[in-house]
């Protein structure tokens, strides 16, 4: 302290606590600005992506401008003495914070070259869900658990990451099934379908389609369609199934009987019920032969 | 000509009965999901014993050259697993006797817009018309047509002597308009609801009735409520109403996989609302007054997607 001092304490102290005031202004700021987007958004739904999207840019541009206020406050008040206090402390922190500086400048990047957006469902290396914030340090996922996931924004480069709507609020879900060889396919497809196109999450925009594949140990259905929000991906799927289930319970054998779950070299674990199908795989299906419902 | 599909049809009948066409008219007035169901209502039109698909075609084949009329055809679907038999059916029945017989058919928009999507609808017919919404005009005109008929003062002045209406009037006729979507039958009932009885003055001596008069009060409109302050399940509740149109609780829960007794709460909850109204035959529709708003808000949040809506895309 008394070296901060002989260095002009008190014109430090001000700097300081004019960047702090400027630091909790700007927090204050874009709080208000995140209530008032969700109220905007809870009665104009279709725009919820577009307004995200936005307030991630005013929030960056916020702290971009508050930094260089900050810097500006700091260096007037008196460059060498900030410098002084500042400088030792900060070798040893970058060293030790690398990781950290590395996920700002990816947060840099992400604002500017847009993999993905707020609302996106994306997968980050084993994480997968809906992106929440985007912060310079890290991007938060909600999980289809409802978890909250924080990705350092580093993890986003060196991983890659994909987005399963690419900005849009309405997405393709693809729903598998496998039964037993033995089933009738245009039943099987037709009921599928109906499932499909009768769910109330179903977008009726989009076409739906039901791809059928014959691999070894059963027939594989996929029934890709689209919801109007991505938020309804998991809903739609447990609905579809749910239903096509119930209709399709009368049929005996409709599953596979002589393979197990998790058998060495199965593609998938067999039985009944649906999954989702992450991005990778959707890119497989568009090899297969598409059937027209 | 704006609104009525029905009227349209007959409009449509008559000028072929008048060209010595043979016409038969028929009206889904139910839901009739089974192909079954819409085969007996086929014999029924046709004079015929109920039978199996080659009964139908036959009996039309025999007619010789004949013009179908079918009316409310979107009921012949029901938005659920199983529910579109009776759509297959007679979809099957027109391909098969196109040489044979001449079809006009009627749906509700919002059942046509997905029809079309999902099963591709459009194909099966060679043309089609969209009745487009009354204009003020024709809805002014319309009304004043129908005060002539009934014994109350109420004709909306009109000074100027060109069968419209006096400048202070034509507010209210914009907003009946804009209340009914433009729809003449939900612009009616909507004047009529709008309508209070008060009793003739007792200025009459002998007893006489004398000519009563009627105050118009416009109804509070739903669009003035929050609808995005509705649960999800009433949402999904209005957005299958709107496609599939009138539905009982049972059918509702059918149709949004929920237990009977929420479908009933849910219908409960928005007739209270002023969203819905008992049709009396047992099922729930949208109130009149709620048409407009109701679509706006389904399409904007996309749980129904009609093109050319307003808050669509």
């Amino acid at each position: 302290m008394e070296a901060l001092r002989a260095l002009g304490g008190s014109e430090i102290i001000t700097a300081l606590g004019q960047s702090l005031a400027v630091i909790l202004a700007t927090a204050l700021l874009i709080k208000l600005i995140h209530i008032a987007a969700e109220q905007y958004i809870s009665r104009f739904t279709a725009r919820a992506i577009v307004v995200r999207n936005r307030v991630e840019l005013v929030k960056v541009l916020l702290y971009l401008f508050t930094g260089f206020v900050v810097i500006r406050l700091l260096l007037a008040a008196r460059a060498d003495a900030v410098l002084a206090v500042v400088g030792g402390g900060a070798v040893v922190a970058g060293l030790a914070a690398r990781e950290l500086l590395a996920n700002i400048f990816a947060g840099v990047f992400i604002f500017f070259e847009r993999p993905f957006s707020v609302g996106d469902r994306i997968q980050v290396g084993p994480y997968y869900g809906e992106v929440d914030n985007i912060s310079l340090r890290a991007t938060t996922l909600v999980t289809p658990e409802d978890s909250r996931v924080s990705v350092p924004n580093s993890m986003v480069f060196s991983e890659g990451s994909l987005s399963a709507n690419a900005g849009d609020l309405e997405a393709m879900v693809v729903i598998e099934f496998y039964f037993a060889h033995s089933i009738d396919i245009s039943e099987i497809r037709q009921v599928l379908w109906e499932a499909a196109v009768t769910s109330k999450y179903f977008y009726a925009k989009r076409p739906v389609e039901i791809l059928v594949e014959e691999t070894p140990v059963a027939t594989a259905f996929y029934v890709r369609a689209f919801v109007a929000d991505i938020r309804q991906e998991f809903p739609f799927a447990a609905d579809v199934t749910a239903r096509a289930k119930e209709r399709l319970k009368g049929i005996d054998p409709l599953y596979p009987e002589d393979v197990w779950a998790g058998a060495p070299g199965l593609p998938f674990s067999v039985g009944s019920g649906s999954s989702r199908r992450s991005p990778q795989g959707r890119n497989r299906l568009d090899s297969q032969r598409i059937l027209e419902p | 000509m704006g609104g009525g599909k029905t009227s349209f049809l007959e409009a449509v009948g008559q000028g072929l009965r008048k060209a010595n066409h043979q016409v038969l008219y028929m009206d889904i007035k139910e839901k009739r999901e089974t192909g079954g169901e819409i085969l007996s209502e086929l014999a029924r039109a046709l004079e015929v014993e109920s039978g199996p698909r080659g009964t139908v075609l036959d009996a039309i084949r025999r007619r010789g050259p004949v013009s179908i009329m079918v009316d409310d055809c979107h009921n012949m679907f029901l938005r659920r697993v199983g529910g579109f038999g009776g759509l297959r059916a007679f979809l099957d029945i027109m391909i098969h006797t196109q040489n044979d017989a001449f079809w006009v058919t009627t749906w509700a928009d919002t059942s046509w817009a997905f029809l079309a999507q999902i099963f591709s609808l459009d194909t099966y017919f060679s043309h089609r018309v969209a009745l487009s919404p009354a204009t003020v005009e024709e809805l002014t005109s319309l009304i004043k047509d129908e005060l002539r008929g009934i014994p109350y003062d109420v004709n909306p002045p009109d000074r100027n002597g060109n069968g419209g209406v006096d400048d202070d009037w034509v507010p209210f006729f914009r907003r009946l308009r804009e209340e009914s979507a433009g729809n003449v039958t939900a612009a009616l009932k909507t004047w009529l609801a709008s309508c209070s009885h008060e009793p003739a003055p007792s200025t009459h001596k002998g007893g006489g009735l004398g000519r009563a008069s009627i105050e118009v009060k416009m109804p509070a409109a739903p669009k003035d409520q929050d609808l995005t302050k509705l649960p999800a399940e009433e949402v999904f509740g209005l957005a299958a109403i709107v496609q599939n149109g009138p539905l009982s609780s049972g059918q509702l829960a059918a149709v949004t996989n929920v237990q009977e007794d929420t479908a009933q709460v849910i219908l409960t909850n928005l007739t209270r609302y002023g969203l819905l109204r008992d049709t009396g035959a047992g099922g729930y529709t949208i109130s009149v007054t709620a048409q407009q708003p109701v679509r706006s808000f389904l399409v904007s949040r996309r749980s129904v997607y009609v093109p050319g809506i307003k808050g669509g895309e």
